[in-house]
């Protein structure tokens, strides 16, 4: 069963959600930043369904921004971005960032559904491309600035994604990406990378 | 040759006195007629275009020959041209915002100086372009908060058709009895936050008016209060018996009571792990509730109760300033304060 997070501040709306959603998902619901975080580090989610306007802040995206950020980072989540907050900033910071969807409320219930299935069909086919090898790293580059930034990019994002598998694991992950234990160093000092709890 | 000297003497004195006085007649006549000038001006408040209006038959009691202006600002132009062909003063300023041109020719008169001509085009001058600064400064003031509150209404609108959206789908799920009274269940859970989003549009919409709409009546505050606190998920230590009574208007209490629990729980979410720490005490001529934390202490115990002053990014920092409002409304009083203990909100309910 696909393992869905519901982060919104509004206990209405996310009663309501977790309502309609738990017929066919297993649904954990959070009101803020904080326990979105906290819920993501007990355990993995397939897709979360995020507001961007959280407290403290609810009439800004910085709170639900924080949330994506630690999804992307430490998960392979879909995010379903479900916000009041219909600016072109705020989509344009989430969709930068790799969300899966960008949802402006009011949405009927038929949209959310539709854009959850989206996900799911995803998330099964990359998981079947998983099975034979192939692995899925997303960056986001203009294309303007050359071939440099995007393969710095590319070696961040794989090296990052295959650190954060093995758990920062310097000597496993070196033997992963076939490359000497040294060089995995540079990379990571070059990159600037850290474990999110070191961060 | 001494009764010369004498007469010359006495006829200059006589001729300095008489001098002496009609520049104190005309310095006050002109000052006594600028006086009027401003208070005029504060009785149209501080309207530029009304007090051009109302500038004519006062420069002609000053025997002013003709006058002119150019005003300029919120892109619309007041312009009266000068006719007379005479030497004028003028005096002008010219900024992205505004514009402001004044043109007054003298009049006539034995005694009257350029120098008093000169003070009254710079009285007026400055009364313009105060009276310009003082609209649009105003002006943009409210069109930033009408857009702000605008931006703030359309957010709690937007989530309550969202609600209304969900349970509008979840109604048409419901086909047996227990997907019934799990819908109840998932309602009775839903209320609450809603009550609170409905109350937040209504104080947006009243920030500047107390509430009165019902009348005192006997409250458990400490019940009021847990109620509020389980919306967010707070815990609130407290000495007071959860049946202490106190009498209230209910509408006005619970606003106060939900406002500030809930910007403990925004503390609590940058200051975690602080505690609320909520007490009822009868004192002789009202109810003390008090809201202590230990958390980091309030920067300005009065700014925060000022309209439009908010510590949140684009929060609209209305949600203090109302409550102040209804607590007045109540015969009572909202302060702030910076204990040793941490900051506490204290609201005084006469009794």
């Amino acid at each position: 069963m696909l393992r869905i997070l519901v982060v919104e501040d509004d206990e209405a709306i996310r009663s309501q959600l977790c309502f309609a959603l738990e017929k066919k998902y297993d649904v954990t619901e959070v009101a803020n930043a904080p326990e979105a975080v906290s819920e993501t580090d007990r355990g993995a989610f397939d897709v979360a369904v995020v507001d961007l306007g959280l407290p403290p802040n609810e009439q800004s995206p910085v709170e639900g921004l924080k949330v994506i950020d630690h999804l992307l980072f430490s998960s392979q989540c879909k995010i379903i971005v479900l916000t009041g907050q219909s600016t072109k900033e705020c989509a344009m910071s989430a969709l930068e960032r790799g969300v899966f969807d960008f949802l402006v409320k009011p949405v009927k219930m038929e949209q959310l559904f539709y854009s959850i299935e989206r996900a799911e069909l995803f998330i099964s086919t990359e998981r079947e491309l998983q099975k034979q090898g192939v692995e899925r790293i997303e960056f986001q580059v203009k294309i303007g600035d050359g071939l440099q930034k995007l393969r710095e990019l590319a070696e961040k994002n794989i090296i990052l994604r295959v650190l954060n598998d093995t758990g920062f694991n310097v000597y496993q992950s070196a033997k992963i990406l076939g490359v000497k234990r040294e060089s995995l160093y540079y990379f990571i000092k070059k990159f600037n990378l850290v474990r999110k709890t070191d961060a | 040759m001494l009764n010369h000297v004498f007469v010359a003497i006495a006829t200059a004195g006589i001729i300095f006195i008489i001098f002496h006085y009609a520049i104190n007649y005309v310095t006050n006549r002109y000052l006594g007629i600028i006086s009027e000038l401003i208070k005029m001006n504060e009785v149209d408040g501080f309207d530029p275009v009304m007090l051009l209006r109302h500038l004519e038959p006062f420069l002609k009691r000053l025997g002013i020959r003709d006058f002119g202006y150019y005003l300029y600002y919120h892109n619309v132009e007041y312009v009266r041209r000068n006719v007379s062909q005479k030497k004028s003063i003028t005096k002008f300023v010219h900024t992205a915002e505004y514009t402001v041109y004044i043109d007054i020719v003298p009049g006539f008169r034995y005694i009257e100086s350029d120098f008093i001509t000169k003070v009254l085009v710079e009285v007026i001058f400055l009364l313009l372009k105060a009276d310009v600064n003082i609209q649009t400064t105003a002006a943009q003031k409210a069109f930033r908060k009408s857009v702000e509150l605008q931006a703030f209404i359309n957010h709690d609108v937007k989530n309550l058709i969202q609600f209304v959206n969900v349970l509008e789908f979840n109604l048409s799920q419901v086909d047996d009895d227990a997907g019934y009274r799990r819908f109840v269940r998932y309602m009775q859970k839903s209320l609450p936050g809603l009550k609170v989003r409905a109350d937040k549009i209504l104080s947006a919409l009243n920030s500047t008016q107390p509430e009165m709409d019902t009348v005192p009546e006997r409250l458990k505050p400490m019940i009021m209060a847990a109620d509020a606190a389980g919306i967010y998920g707070v815990s609130i230590h407290t000495d007071t018996p959860a049946d202490m009574e106190i009498t209230a208007r209910k509408r006005g209490l619970t606003v106060i009571i939900e406002n500030i629990i809930k910007n403990f729980y925004d503390k609590s979410i940058s200051e975690r792990g602080i505690e609320l720490f909520v007490d009822v005490s009868e004192e002789e001529n009202a109810y003390v509730i008090r809201f202590r934390d230990n958390g980091s202490p309030i920067a300005d115990c009065e700014k925060i109760f000022e309209p439009f002053f908010s510590g949140k990014v684009n929060g609209l920092g209305i949600g203090l300033f109302h409550c102040r409002n209804i607590a007045a409304g109540m015969g009572g009083r909202l302060t702030a304060e910076n204990t040793d203990e941490g900051p506490v909100f204290i609201l005084a309910v006469n009794k």
